[in-house]
């Protein structure tokens, strides 16, 4: 599953929301996250990767895509 | 300028309260817990405050404060640890220890400040823990500050907390928190479950029961009475504001840990202790409790199910509360505002609940009956409550 895929999966498990989750979504604003919400996702992503984003880097995550981004960061480069 | 700046940073944001014209919040009483109380000159009836047992204006629980301002003043004016510990702290606390079936407990000024000075003591970074993502700010700020690992799970969803327990080992302790009561929705924790995970995973549980002392379990003793737990290795706090009708927090549990908690805890130890009107009227409380909660319970219950069954039946949304709280979906905070605004103006007092109490753009409106309201106070919040629907 590509990283965006697995984001929006992720968020479902971890969010109250049935709607259409969309790269652009605000997390608070357009979804309605907290930052336990934005926690949990992250918790989860680091489980289901095997990685650890320090809490410090949280703050900076403002919309779905900025978790997916973050993500790729982070994670080693798979193909050229 | 530099104050200048520093100052500007600090600016309420009012918008909601002025589009909705209402602002509920600090209103100026200007009486006890009455049925009516007085404010701003009027009569309302108060579904607002969480005197579950009607006990914080009875004669008798008064008249214990009072003898106990005749015999030890307003304050013993120190903390504990000094020379703010009176023989009737030492006894109130035996009492409720006794009250709860625990080992030992301690008193702090607030069950606020109790729950913030646990967590820095018991848990550091090496720690985790585990908390229910919709637990009461003090929880939540009490495990920031011990700096320790935070997973916060789904609202009382085993699966995911047994998930979460499964990865837990890596830390050297896990600790899995949660309220007993939720006190925005009135739900209450699946706290056997929670307490079989613990065991299963050599976790340590927490239960915040500020909203279940007094109010739940067969003889209102919380909790631990609810969900039938003998033997617990947890442990327990709870305030002594609501249902116990004065003021302060307890801890309870193992008797190592209160005795730990009473010499590391600072927000104990630096703290001036609770007064001791307030340790008389919580002794007070309990004696009656253990006399009377069949029939105070079945009163509070009554008048939550007419209230409940009322609303549900004029089109008001509900959440699934199993506690004397009835709770309204209210929507967005501005509507959650302007329909608290129509309460107030036929003279209901309640708590509307807006982000950060509840999630971001959804609202709640809590509504307790104590039981010193009246069958016909209760009678006229079902008049009310069925004209506005019209
Ligand atoms: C669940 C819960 N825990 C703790 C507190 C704080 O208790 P206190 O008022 O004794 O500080 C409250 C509310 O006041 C509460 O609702």
């Amino acid at each position: 599953m590509k990283t965006k895929e697995k984001v929006i999966t992720v968020l479902r498990e971890n969010i109250d929301w049935d709607g259409e989750i969309k790269m652009e979504h605000h997390l608070r604003n357009d979804l309605g996250i907290d930052s336990f919400g934005i926690l949990m996702t992250i918790n989860s992503l680091e489980d289901e990767y095997g990685i650890e984003i320090q809490d410090a880097d949280l703050d900076g995550l403002k919309t779905v895509s900025d978790i997916v981004l973050r993500l790729e960061e982070m994670l080693p480069v798979q193909n050229f | 300028m530099k104050y200048k700046d520093f100052y500007d940073r600090f600016k309420i944001d009012y918008e909601v309260v002025e589009n909705a014209g209402f602002n509920p919040y600090y209103p100026i009483l200007e009486s006890g817990l009455d049925d009516p109380v007085i404010i701003d000159g009027k009569k309302f009836i108060d579904l607002a405050s969480n005197n579950y047992l009607g006990l914080a204006n009875d004669p008798r629980v008064k008249e214990a404060g009072r003898n106990a301002i005749q015999k030890y003043g307003m304050s013993l004016c120190a903390t504990p640890v000094a020379s703010g510990y009176s023989e009737l702290y030492q006894r109130v606390r035996e009492k409720l220890t006794i009250f709860l079936g625990l080992e030992s407990s301690i008193l702090y000024p607030s069950c606020y400040q109790a729950n913030n000075g646990l967590f820095n003591v018991l848990l550091g970074k090496e720690d985790i823990a585990i908390i229910d993502r919709s637990s009461h700010s003090s929880l939540i700020e009490g495990i920031r500050g011990s700096g320790c690992k935070i997973r916060p799970f789904l609202h009382n969803d085993m699966d995911y907390l047994e998930k979460i327990l499964k990865k837990a080992g890596k830390y050297r302790q896990a600790f899995v928190i949660t309220e007993s009561v939720f006190s925005t929705e009135g739900d209450i924790a699946p706290f056997h479950e929670i307490v079989d995970l613990c065991d299963n995973y050599g976790a340590v549980p927490v239960v915040d029961d500020s909203h279940g002392i007094g109010v739940i379990g067969k003889h209102g003793k919380g909790i631990l009475d609810h969900a039938q737990i003998e033997d617990y290795n947890g442990i327990y706090t709870a305030s002594l504001g609501k249902a116990l009708a004065n003021s302060g927090g307890i801890i309870s549990g193992k008797r190592c840990i209160i005795d730990y908690l009473k010499y590391y805890s600072s927000h104990l130890v630096y703290s001036t202790s609770l007064i001791p009107a307030a340790l008389a009227g919580v002794e007070k409380v309990l004696e009656i409790i253990q006399k009377e909660f069949d029939e105070i319970s079945s009163k509070f219950w009554r008048f939550k199910n007419q209230i409940t069954n009322t609303l549900t039946n004029t089109g008001y949304e509900i959440t699934n509360s199993s506690t004397a709280i009835t709770s309204i979906r209210s929507g967005s905070p501005l509507q959650t505002l302007m329909t608290a605004k129509t309460f107030y103006r036929e003279g209901i007092l309640s708590t509307p609940f807006i982000y950060p109490s509840v999630q971001f753009n959804e609202g709640r409106i809590r509504l307790i009956a104590g039981a010193n309201l009246s069958e016909k106070t209760i009678d006229k919040v079902s008049e009310i409550f069925t004209n506005l629907a019209q």
